[in-house]
């Protein structure tokens, strides 16, 4: 692997809010990926994603992002990233049209019309033409995660974060989601980084993924989740990967 | 051939080539980067490129946005439109992702002549009216089934709401009456004085107070600090699932949620427009006092004299009715919340719309129905 391979460098992070989470955490995300963050509730994969994408600060060490340093949220800079977050965040005022023209109006010099056309384009891609003109209180679960992936996906980022795709979907719209996630990185070459604890979800879509634990807050696995399935000797991992495993296709 | 170039730094990024082919049909040749920055200039270049050829062989990068354009403008969406051609794989593969699904285009909805939404706000108004008339009917079936079952209501949130809205709104409460005797006072005592009838101004200070405004003011007060709580509440309760939670719990949300909250608010609103009218009643006597010179005597017999036991019971009722009202129409329009977040405010905006216009609907009915009997 090369320097120019790696698109997220995290060194040494130690992130927590009123207690530590993770300690002394450090991994890299590799150009054209889909990266999992793994681990069970509380591991503290959310906040690794939220200290990832700059939304907060960490205690100590260091995240550098490909192009941008290190995060920090900056109001009025085009977002060099897409993020997905678990309720999807799709503002509940705008129609669907809206939401997605959103990022498009602020941050390109393309006309109302133009933008009207993409985002119906769009919407077609992730199969949800004809709701142009809906609320998103108006849509189901599954519809609205494809609608916040489309939004996230506006810009053309070429990094994006997943926080929890599937979670709360039945097993069809999942599948449908991994599909969505794998067409992003396949056809269109996004490197990907997944929070997620659903087994099916993660053997279908996540080339390479660390696991964090709780007790030692730290990283207790990385590689191909398929490989430590079967290979891992470590009862953590074992213990992440088989207990749900009935429900795993 | 026409030739538009995008370019930065000196370096094109786009190049969009327009003329014939060799048998006369309109021809797009495109050599560069299709991406959102080079997005604009592609799509002003292409207007009336309806029905062209496109030839992509040129094309290096090609990202889905910048590629949906160029077949949104072109008229390409069908997947085995052959217009679009000789596209490296990398391209080809993005255009297929692009033109994978078939189309199926919303019409947008064209906004309605303006009687067609005067109609339509008419109807909703009588739609509204129709579901707070059913609510209505339903909360009285819970109150006869609540008597039947009294386990099946939360008596203990009763003390808890009545304290939240009663004892929490006393003194906005009394300051408004108070404020409203002191006005109704103020705007009487020139006449008066010049009159020679300034101990009057108990008489009608009293009156006044206990029959319109104390119950009036009271219930506005309520209105906007317990209505619009309420509403919020129940409205939060609804787009969370809660309320459906205690439904599949075999709970009915109207004896479990709403009768608690009706009941304190018929309790306290009396007990407040009680406490209003003593407020509102020394507002008069201050000016009374202070600007007329009435002695404190003179202003107790005035009013003494003047009001009857019937007036303040009078008022006291209509604020049962008022605190009904306010309760009744802050959780119909809490449950009938439906979507996100932005609902739960709107549903606390028309709450307490509804129940003003409630109130002063129902005040205009008394004074008709007093003024009709002679009462």
């Amino acid at each position: 692997m090369s320097a120019d391979d790696v698109v997220i460098r995290v060194q040494e992070l130690t992130i927590g809010y009123d207690r530590i989470l993770l300690e002394h955490v450090s991994f890299e995300v590799r150009r054209g990926e889909v990266f999992g963050i793994l681990g069970r509730s509380g591991a503290g994969k959310s906040a690794l994603l939220r200290h990832l994408i700059g939304l907060e600060p960490p205690w100590t060490g260091h995240v550098w992002i490909e192009g941008l340093g290190e995060p920090r949220l900056r109001v009025d800079e085009r977002p060099r990233f897409g993020v997905l977050f678990e309720g999807g965040a799709l503002l509940g005022s705008l129609t669907l049209r809206e939401n997605l023209a959103l990022p498009l109006r602020t941050w390109t010099a393309l006309d109302e019309a133009a933008i009207d056309a993409l985002v119906t384009a769009k919407l077609r891609m992730i199969g949800l033409a004809g709701d142009e003109d809906r609320l998103p209180g108006e849509l189901s679960s599954g519809m609205r995660k494809r609608a916040s992936i489309a939004r996230a996906q506006m810009l053309e980022p070429t990094l994006m974060f997943l926080d929890e795709p599937t979670a709360g979907l039945d097993p069809v719209t999942a599948e449908e989601i991994d599909e969505l996630i794998l067409t992003l990185n396949r056809n269109l070459g996004t490197t990907l980084v997944i929070v997620t604890h659903d087994l099916a979800s993660i053997l279908r879509t996540v080339t390479r993924c660390i696991l964090l634990d709780d007790e030692t807050r730290s990283i207790v696995a990385e590689g191909d989740p398929r490989r430590l399935r079967v290979a891992s000797t470590d009862p953590r991992v074992h213990d992440f990967f088989h207990r749900l495993a009935g429900r795993v296709p | 051939m026409a030739r538009e170039v995008d370019e930065r730094a000196g370096a094109p990024l786009l190049t969009v080539e327009r003329g014939e082919d060799d048998a006369g049909r309109p021809l797009v040749r495109l050599s560069g980067d299709l991406t959102l920055e080079t997005a604009p200039a592609l799509w002003r270049a292409l207007g009336g490129a309806a029905n062209a050829r496109c030839d992509l062989s040129g094309v290096r990068t090609a990202q889905p946005g910048a590629l949906a354009l160029l077949v949104e403008r072109l008229g390409a969406r069908a997947p085995g439109d052959d217009r679009l051609f000789g596209a490296r794989e990398e391209v080809a593969r993005v255009l297929r992702l692009v033109r994978r699904f078939p189309e199926k285009v919303a019409e947008r909805p064209r906004p309605a002549p303006l009687v067609a939404r005067l109609g339509d706000a008419l109807w909703r108004f009588l739609v509204q009216a129709q579901r707070v008339a059913a609510f209505a009917g339903e909360l009285v079936v819970a109150a006869g089934r609540a008597l039947r079952h009294p386990s099946s209501v939360r008596w203990r949130d009763v003390p808890m709401l009545c304290e939240r809205a009663g004892v929490q709104a006393a003194v906005v409460v009394g300051a408004a009456s108070f404020l409203a005797g002191l006005m109704l006072a103020f705007q009487l005592s020139s006449r008066l004085t010049s009159l020679g009838l300034g101990s009057v101004v108990a008489d009608i200070t009293g009156v006044a107070v206990t029959r319109h405004l104390a119950p009036f003011m009271t219930a506005l007060m309520v209105a906007g600090r317990s209505g619009s709580a309420i509403a919020a509440e129940l409205g939060t309760m609804q787009v969370t699932h809660e309320v459906d939670g205690l439904r599949v719990m075999g709970l009915d949300p109207v004896r479990y949620l709403v009768f608690p909250r009706v009941l304190s608010l018929a309790l306290i609103v009396p007990v407040l427009t009680a406490y209003a009218n003593i407020t509102g009643i020394f507002g008069g006597y201050v000016v009374g006092v202070v600007q007329l010179d009435v002695p404190t005597v003179e202003f107790v017999r005035e009013l003494r004299a003047s009001l009857d036991l019937e007036d303040v019971v009078r008022g006291l009722l209509k604020a049962l009715i008022f605190g009904l009202t306010i309760g009744l129409v802050a959780c119909q329009r809490g449950l009938d919340t439906r979507g996100g977040p932005q609902d739960v405010g709107t549903a606390a905006t028309t709450a307490v719309v509804a129940i003003l216009f409630s109130i002063v609907a129902l005040e205009a009915l008394f004074a008709a129905v007093g003024s009709f009997f002679g009462l």
